[in-house]
């Protein structure tokens, strides 16, 4: 029962989620030069609308650039060079994903940094927690032992 | 007349603000009866002065009256009914009387249903509450005053961005603003318990319903905005990493880590100053993110108000409360001890790892938004932080996340040991492992960031199950008892688990749009038809309407499955001649794991009825805001345990209503 019950949700799960596998397909028969044309623009900013790629966008000086990156890719560019022919003449302004250089190193490497030196403190914290909070649970004070004594010897009447 | 009395009570609110903040922190100070309850009399004063105020400029849009300047900028008599009300928090001054009344209900809701918290503590949080309500109202008030007239009436206003007139305009702001706004509370109660110099498991269970309510209703804020920008904007997206959207995600992020850390002080006794560190630093982001927002130094596709001068103001509201509680945090925050202990491998300890990943997820977030402005200032140079920049330094951490939040759910507290979690665990890994292979065949190894986040949504969904099964002991006692269980387990424990599967189901949606989208453009005209992933969709027809104050150009297609219909799409193109601004509305056809999106754009080619359609088919990515609403929805069940009616909020439905009568002060 158990097992079946795990396979039939475990069959839910899977099915539910790759529902087309014709659509991978769909997307295998593309032209390649088309999807790469597609991946490239999808890296790349349209300059006068905010924050969209010029593959997203409907402004006349996106598809212009489509246009450019599509003529890149037919000339036999790789990837980089119609990257890099773009930004020649449009700045980096228009690349989504900054580049690793050095002026963009805090952005790279910061959150890196940050992760390293909190695991660090964490870890720390939590090696260190039971030595000093332990101790007052292990022994009593000579009050505390009265007062225990006295409830102790109270019910102790009682029953 | 009206607009008057919304404006003098304006400033009266300015005043009690004061008298409440005063009040609050002197009563506390000096444990002084009297003062404390003057103070929670003017935090329900403020919030009745305010829901005037509020009142009063709502009458001015819904009657048009085009004497008032902010009606004349943002509305139009023309304008369906729905954006007039709307309307009124669609621009950055309305909006603001929102935010301000937003802020005094809740310390009103605080003085009001926060009897059983302890007097001084009570009092001091409702006088920071105050103090918060000073620093927006005078902002308000000297800077973005909606109550100002013009000498000379204007015929007709200048209408609401049609961008804006939206249903969406009627909840997505309120429940932003709600989630905003609601973690000052978290941050009041900080800041009060820095100056009372004690923490206690109580004061986190003080702390949490506002919290979770904070939280609960900015995820649906944030949801709503997604589902917003996904139909109306046109081209299929749903989140851009835009700054804005970014303001919204950072509290976000650090909110969840409070209220997992909240979690821990409460049940636990340890992990206090983070706590109250993590407190501040979610209401800090919020005022980091109304900056942005309303300052205009970061483009977005959300434009609101642009004003450097008035950003200036809010910058120096959030580095005075900020930097205010940071220094009381400095100076006061030895003076809390931590009680509880805990082995390594702990609910504790996964919970602190929880922390520690949310809140490099903050920073990534904040890192990437304020990058490009933090480098053009040094070195002049413009760049652009997009989404590939966050897609590639998020998932990693997201993964590390999801493997805490699994063994974070099924250790116990204070020590666990790790081979029974394996033993636990070995289905919900096997299932992930099979969601890879699976992941790995469709769509080979250069999607391997979307079968990534599809490993992460299987592992947590499976994981959230395990535990439910666990607990309820399914398969190992008869089944009538582990639904008995089941029953008997708390509220706040159903809603953390729903919440948790929810953000499995959302992580499915996102992985969705990336993994198996099917686009198409083409210039279609009415009689044609395109097929997209075995779906036939066939233009129909084409008309031209005029409606209120727009014209607009519906599109009819059908949308077969081998020659059986499955109904209609009405993509809209609309034209609104006042603001002369075009818009695309988008139609949608949601089916139970898909949906079908069209969006008709430009004419183009020599027929006249030939237009630009956009067709995109997208597995899934309505999972995205079913799981969202699945966090609300555990947000919300948390909020009704029982146990945290206790000396909190005793039920949303009272802590809405605006607590007028109490104390508009007669003199």
């Amino acid at each position: 029962m158990r097992t079946w019950f795990i396979c039939l949700l475990f069959g839910v799960l899977t099915f539910g989620l790759g529902p087309k596998i014709a659509m991978a397909q769909t997307i295998a028969e593309k032209n390649d030069k088309e999807i790469r044309v597609q991946e490239i623009s999808e890296t790349l900013r349209c300059v006068v609308c905010k924050n969209q790629s010029i593959a997203d966008s409907d402004a006349d000086l996106a598809k212009n650039l489509v246009a450019l990156v599509e003529e890149r890719v037919e000339a036999g560019d790789s990837d980089e060079e119609v990257r890099a022919y773009i930004v020649d003449r449009y700045g980096e302004f228009v690349l989504l994903k900054p580049t690793w250089s050095w002026q963009n190193a805090g952005l790279w490497v910061s959150p890196f940094l940050l992760f390293l030196l909190a695991s660090i403190s964490a870890w720390m914290f939590i090696k260190s927690k039971p030595k000093g909070a332990l101790k007052p649970s292990t022994s009593l004070s000579a009050d505390e032992r009265k007062e225990l004594d006295q409830l102790l010897g109270k019910t102790k009447d009682r029953s | 007349m009206t607009i008057e009395i919304g404006h003098f009570a304006l400033c009266l609110a300015l005043v009690t603000a004061f008298v409440q903040t005063a009040a609050g922190l002197w009563g506390g100070h000096k444990h002084d009866e009297t003062v404390m309850r003057a103070a929670a009399r003017a935090a329900c004063a403020q919030a009745g002065l305010i829901a005037i105020a509020f009142v009063a400029l709502t009458y001015a849009y819904v009657t048009s009256d085009f004497s008032v300047q902010n009606v004349y900028q943002n509305s139009h008599s023309a304008k369906p009914m729905i954006y007039k009300f709307a309307g009124v928090w669609g621009n950055h001054e309305g909006s603001l009387v929102l935010w301000m009344l937003i802020i005094a209900l809740l310390g009103a809701a605080v003085a009001g249903f926060g009897r059983r918290l302890p007097a001084t503590l009570r009092a001091r949080v409702i006088g920071v509450q105050g103090l918060i309500g000073v620093c927006f109202l005078a902002f308000a008030l000297l800077t973005s005053n909606a109550f100002l007239r013009f000498q000379q009436l204007p015929l007709d206003g200048l209408d609401l961005n049609p961008l804006l007139q939206d249903p969406g305009l009627a909840f997505h702001p309120p429940f932003l603003y709600l989630g905003y706004v609601g973690f000052s509370v978290a941050f009041s109660f900080a800041v009060a318990a820095l100056l009372e110099g004690r923490i206690d498991p109580a004061w986190a269970r003080w702390v949490r319903p506002w919290t979770l309510l904070a939280w609960s209703s900015l995820t649906l804020g944030i949801a709503m905005g997604s589902w917003w920008a996904y139909y109306e904007l046109g081209w299929g997206g749903y989140w851009f990493w835009d700054p804005v959207e970014n303001a919204s995600l950072i509290p976000w992020l650090a909110g969840t880590a409070l209220l997992h850390s909240a979690i821990v002080v409460e049940k636990r006794d340890t992990l206090k100053v983070w706590t109250v560190l993590m407190a501040i630093i979610t209401f800090s982001t919020s005022l980091l993110g109304t900056f942005v927002v309303r300052s205009g130094v970061l483009t977005s596709v959300h434009a609101f108000a642009n004003d450097p001068e008035r950003g200036a103001w809010l910058l120096v509201i959030s580095v005075l409360l900020t930097g205010g509680a940071f220094l009381l945090f400095a100076m006061r925050s030895q003076a809390m001890v931590a009680k509880g202990s805990f082995s390594t491998v702990s609910r504790e300890s996964a919970l602190i790892i929880n922390n520690v990943l949310l809140c490099v997820l903050t920073f990534i977030v904040v890192l990437g938004t304020f990058w490009p402005l933090f480098l053009e200032v040094v070195t002049g140079q413009r760049i652009t932080v997009g989404p590939p920049y966050y897609t590639l330094v998020t998932t990693p951490l997201m993964v590390l996340l999801a493997l805490a939040m699994g063994v974070g759910m099924l250790v116990p507290w204070k020590r666990g040991d790790l081979k029974t979690i394996f033993q636990r665990l070995k289905w919900a890994l096997g299932a992930t492992l099979l969601a890879i292979g699976v992941g790995l065949y469709l769509s080979g190894v250069k999607g391997i960031l979307a079968v990534v986040g599809l490993a992460i949504a299987i592992w947590i969904m499976a994981v959230t199950l395990t535990d439910i099964f666990v607990r309820m002991k399914i398969f190992r006692v008869p089944f009538s008892t582990s639904l008995a269980r089941g029953m008997g387990f708390p509220r706040a424990y159903w809603g953390g688990t729903l919440a948790h599967f929810g953000v499995g189901v959302a992580i499915l949606g996102m992985v969705g749009t990336s993994l198996w989208v099917t686009e198409r453009q083409e210039v279609m005209r009415p009689g044609d038809q395109v097929e997209i992933a075995g779906l036939t969709l066939v233009y129909e027809s084409i008309k031209t309407e005029r409606i209120s104050n727009y014209e607009t150009e519906i599109s009819t297609f059908s949308l077969r499955k081998k020659g059986r219909s499955l109904g209609t799409l009405t993509p809209e193109r609309r034209w609104y001649p006042v603001a002369a601004q075009q818009t695309v509305e988008a139609a949608i056809m949601p089916r139970w794991a898909h949906d079908v999106y069209v969006a008709v754009g430009e004419p183009r080619g020599e027929n006249e009825e030939a237009r630009v359609v956009r067709i995109y088919h997208h597995p899934l990515v309505l999972y995205l805001w079913g799981g969202a609403l699945l966090m609300v929805a555990g947000g919300g069940l948390s909020l009704s345990d029982r146990r945290y009616r206790i000396g909190a909020p005793a039920s949303r439905r009272r802590r809405v209503r605006p607590s007028v009568p109490d104390g508009v002060p007669a003199e």
